[in-house]
């Protein structure tokens, strides 16, 4: 019995590591591709060690387009529309789990509503609004909505903010704090993990966003790295496939560091809004 | 309650148009003072190089004008273009890219008619040659002004050729002998261990006719049915009103294209072809016997590549037809209707075209001029001939070159209207045919049947 | 008091309810408008009643798009389920070093899909990329054209999908370790075999992280639009012409914001029904123990 129970884990186990070589062979391929010269590349068999190394596949790459530029645009884009997110996603957020009002529960459908709703069914009026307001090529289609709350955001903080006891908010009351005093002084700093979870989700997914950028960003110096990377053309009528998949890796470096950095969060945030 | 959630909706409601207000002024950002001219060019390294020192150029012989080079990024030209004219921010100067050509442009009334400009030059005009002219002008008036041309031939490895004793190419455009059984017999000679992937060799690489120009070697074309592209008002301004993709030479020419890859198997698949670019342009890794390019773009590649080997061109083969009308990629810069400041757009393009602006256009675009006659052309020659491996005479390459600009016809994706359409529906369909997954009347049916749909609509 | 509850209540709640009206509310109605017009932004829009709709269903590549969207949203969700539940119930598993394994397949999850198109673009190079190398090197044959041949495109594009079933297990993951230890031991007990208890307890007690996968998967796939604009273009031969990049190319592309608009009207409620459908139907199979929903 206990021998079968042996075997079996034996065998989940190596299942595990033969997949997790399946998936984290794609990734390693492209970091070894980047490291290696075009002749290489084509080498019948390929090879996963580059021989010689070289790092030429960045040096050139970088020099087809500014992707140092790109790098700040995404950061920028990335960073101004999470802080708004997060803001104005945990006011929300706050108000659904901890206040009383009529028409919370209708409003929260509607909150809902908005993660059935797919992109491309609001991207052409929202274009056209925007274009109305001059906001073509310019980053505001792709940070103001976030300051106007985003509904996976509200609801992970509404998840969180309700895990709070009541007791909690009701002795702050009693000693006379203002509604804003509870979400400021009391919510937000008990909430700092689904702060930072909010955070690093929608920073993830914003700069990772490519459609949006896509359809609002004009001008090649505004764009984001995604956007670059799709735009890369090169010098030589070739597909340098070392270039290609080394802009490739830089672009997914900060996404995969956050990741790293911050497991502990994004595991938590999902686990936290399948609850 | 209810009262404070209509309260609450209406002010934040207002507070939302408020904002929007406030924030729209700051946003337009046409400052007018200096002027500022946008000049939107292809997509392409070499390309950009040339359009910021033309516009550095341009700006110190201008003071207080600034010229902004924008470029299309990861989308298309075109849509690029329409993109920028729907969101009010039309450049001054752009060209015809990718199946964005003068019809659509003229159709959408988004050019200006550059006659008058063109007349009021101290030549009239005279230095543009009557080939581009033609080209360029819809009902007599002339809304572009050319600044790229690339003529269709073939380029071929002389080694190569001497390796496996194959007698070479002429160089005349009149010899009858050069037509496409000789074409594809070299092709097959040329051709030895394609299952190699490191050493194998392919005879011929087809390219521009797979958009169905092709045909015209048979003396037909997808829009008439008379015969060759001549007959084809779609190419002088007529809106497309009828179309013809499955009139027996299209079936043929296709089917002759195809059976390149699928029956012969001379010419490397689209996919393959694509992993052999890896390395640079596939020709000039010496895998390949001939390709068939348009123009100048070529001999850029070539001083990119720098050859290790010899290699010359030839002309354009003979179909059954008796012809031998290649297409022929030519480029034209416009100015925008609603531009601002259109005489000192026309003086850009000048500049550009037939200014000090040419003469980078040899150093940093590597691209021939379209001024044949001129002291910039020459001077385009004398690089190409600073090329590693060229092996023929610069009689022999001008006998070439400039026989494709008289022989051949516009690419027809540059001069119909609604061409990206058209022309994704063909690629789209056809893919089965290259692929020998479809017969070329099968492929054709569909984009015949696909393309009257357009028509309706 | 109470009344100062609810205006601080919505207060709270101003910038989502304006970006929820003027962001959704309107671009719904807007884009309702648009579906009736024939727009093409470079001239006014001109009121056509419904024959966007009618042509659109009379047009062969509308329903061929469907089609197309219809497989891979149906083979990338079945995928994510199955393999996602697999993963999750292997890595549920208490062994050293599985924190690191979990990671390993969450890891593609966290790529730019950009990033992602242009490696898999590179993986499916036919004869020189990984994937056909492999094919040939062990199993001897030789590979298709993948990304260029019509019937192979979009099975690339749903094996590329398989290499981001992280989301869904994460979610499954989640879902096992909240299910309470003595359920098992009480099956133990009564001498339940592993598969039953797999079958009995564990599948049960997901379900309402099968539910969620489901939709969220089903939305995803629908949704589906870099890889086929950038690995792609829809072709060949239109063979992965997915949804959003038809109504992208309409609208965008072609400028026809009016027929763009009633494809995305048409997706909208494809959506609509489907998840009301399977919230429908879940009654029957959820088992409600935790979801609050």
């Amino acid at each position: 019995m206990i021998r079968a129970h042996r075997v079996r884990a034996l065998s989940g186990f190596s299942v595990l590591i033969f997949g997790a070589i399946v998936f984290i062979f794609p990734a390693l391929w492209m970091i070894s591709a980047s490291l290696q010269d075009n002749s290489q590349i084509l080498r019948f068999p390929p090879s996963l060690w580059p021989h010689p190394f070289t790092i030429e596949g960045y040096v050139d790459g970088f020099n087809v387009l500014p992707f140092g530029r790109y790098f700040v645009n995404t950061f920028v884009i990335a960073a101004g529309s999470s802080i708004g997110g997060v803001i104005s996603s945990s006011l929300a957020g706050f108000a659904f789990a901890k206040l009383r009002a009529k028409g919370k529960d209708v409003l929260f459908l509607c909150v809902l509503s908005g993660l059935m709703i797919p992109y491309a069914v609001i991207m052409i009026p929202q274009y056209l609004l925007f274009k109305e307001l001059n906001w073509i090529n310019t980053y505001y289609p792709l940070i103001v909505p976030a300051w106007l709350g985003l509904p996976f955001l509200i609801f992970l903080f509404r998840q969180f903010f309700a895990g709070i006891p009541n007791e909690v908010f009701e002795a702050a009351r009693i000693d006379g704090c203002g509604y804003l005093g509870l979400y400021g002084r009391i919510g937000v700093p008990l909430a700092m993990p689904a702060v930072a979870t909010a955070f690093l989700f929608h920073f993830q997914a914003s700069w990772n966003d490519f459609l949006a950028p896509l359809i609002y960003i004009n001008d090649n110096a505004k764009y984001t790295l995604s956007l670059g990377l799709a735009a890369f053309t090169s010098t030589c009528d070739c597909t340098p496939w070392n270039q290609l998949m080394a802009v490739s890796a830089t672009v997914s470096v900060i996404p995969v560091m956050v990741f790293f950095g911050a497991q502990k969060y994004i595991l938590q945030g999902i686990t936290l809004s399948t609850k | 309650m209810r009262k404070i959630a209509k309260l609450s909706i209406a002010v934040s409601t207002g507070l939302a148009s408020l904002g929007a207000l406030s924030l729209a002024p700051v946003l337009s950002t046409h400052a007018t003072q200096p002027v500022t001219l946008t000049w939107m060019v292809p997509e392409d390294p070499l390309i950009d190089t040339w359009a910021k020192a033309v516009a550095k150029g341009f700006e110190k012989a201008h003071p207080g004008v600034t010229v902004k080079v924008l470029t299309p990024g990861s989308t298309a030209y075109g849509q690029k273009l329409l993109t920028l004219v729907a969101a009010g921010q039309t450049p001054d100067v752009f060209t015809d890219w990718g199946n964005t050509g003068i019809f659509t442009l003229v159709h959408h009334n988004l050019v200006l008619n550059l006659s008058p400009y063109v007349k009021s030059l101290p030549d009239h005009g005279a230095h543009i040659p009557e080939v581009y002219r033609k080209e360029f002008s819809i009902n007599g008036q002339l809304f572009g002004i050319p600044w790229n041309s690339n003529p269709t031939f073939i380029v071929y490895n002389v080694d190569l050729f001497k390796k496996y004793h194959v007698p070479l190419p002429p160089t005349s455009w009149n010899d009858k002998h050069w037509n496409l059984n000789t074409l594809l017999e070299d092709a097959k000679r040329l051709t030895h261990n394609t299952s190699d992937p490191k050493n194998g060799t392919y005879g011929l690489v087809m390219q521009s006719g797979s958009d169905g120009s092709l045909a015209w070697l048979w003396g037909a074309d997808p829009f008439n049915n008379k015969g060759g592209p001549e007959y084809s008002r779609a190419y002088h301004g007529a809106p497309i009103s009828a179309t013809y993709a499955t009139r027996k030479g299209m079936v043929q020419a296709m089917a002759w294209l195809a059976d390149l890859t699928t029956k012969y198997k001379v010419s490397p698949s689209q996919g393959v072809l694509n992993a052999m670019s890896t390395l640079g342009n596939p020709f000039f890794t010496g895998r390949i016997g001939m390709v068939e390019v348009a123009g100048g773009w070529l001999m850029r590649q070539a001083a990119v590549a720098e050859p290790k080997f010899h290699w010359a061109i030839a002309p354009f083969p003979y179909g059954p037809a008796g012809v031998n009308t290649g297409q022929r990629e030519d480029n034209a810069f416009y100015i925008a209707k609603s531009s601002k400041n259109p005489e000192l757009a026309f003086r850009l393009i000048e500049y550009a075209t037939t200014g000090e602006g040419a003469e980078e256009f040899v150093q940093f675009a590597k691209g021939n001029p379209p001024y044949t006659g001129n002291k910039y052309f020459r001077q385009w020659e004398n690089a190409v001939f600073q090329i590693p491996g060229i092996s023929m005479t610069k009689s022999q390459f001008a006998q070439v070159f400039l026989g494709g600009i008289q022989h051949d016809y516009p690419d027809p994706g540059n001069i119909i209207d609604n061409a990206t359409d058209f022309g994704n529906t063909f690629t789209q369909l056809m893919a089965n045919v290259w692929l020998g997954k479809q017969s070329a009347a099968q492929g054709l049916a569909a984009v015949q049947s696909a393309w009257q749909k357009y028509l309706q609509h | 008091m109470r009344k100062v509850e609810i205006i601080w209540f919505y207060l709270f709640i101003t910038p989502w309810l304006v970006g929820f009206l003027a962001l959704t509310v309107y671009p719904m109605i807007a884009s309702a408008y648009y579906s009736l017009t024939d727009y093409s932004v470079l001239s006014p829009p001109r009121w056509v009643g419904f024959s966007n709709y009618v042509e659109l269903f009379h047009d062969p590549l509308f329903w061929h798009s469907v089609y197309v969207t219809a497989i891979y949203a149906v083979c990338t969700v079945f995928i994510h389920l199955t393999l996602g539940l697999f993963a999750a119930l292997l890595l549920n598993l208490r062994v050293p070093g599985m924190r690191l394994l979990r990671t390993v397949y969450y890891l593609p999850n966290v790529l730019p899909v950009a990033s992602a198109s242009m490696l898999w673009i590179f993986l499916f190079l036919p004869k020189y990329g990984l994937i056909d190398s492999i094919l040939h090197q062990v199993l001897g044959v030789d590979g298709p054209e993948w990304l260029s041949d019509p019937n192979w495109a979009l099975p690339a594009l749903i094996i590329m999908s398989a290499w981001s079933i992280g989301s869904a297990m994460i979610i499954f993951l989640a879902g096992l370790q909240s299910i309470p230890a003595e359920l098992y031991e009480a099956a133990e007990i009564d001498g339940a075999s592993s598969f039953s208890k797999l079958f009995r307890i564990t599948i049960p007690m997901l379900t309402p992280q099968i539910l969620l996968n489901l939709i969220l998967g089903l939305i995803g796939a629908l949704q589906t639009f870099v890889q086929a604009y950038m690995m792609t273009q829809g072709g060949p031969d239109y063979s992965t012409y997915l949804y959003s990049l038809y109504i992208y190319q309409n609208a965008f592309q072609s400028f026809h914001m009016g027929m763009a608009s009633a494809q995305a009207w048409v997706l909208f409620v494809v959506v609509l029904s489907l998840t009301a459908v399977i919230f429908k139907t879940s009654a029957r199979w959820v088992y409600y123990g935790g979801l609050d929903f």
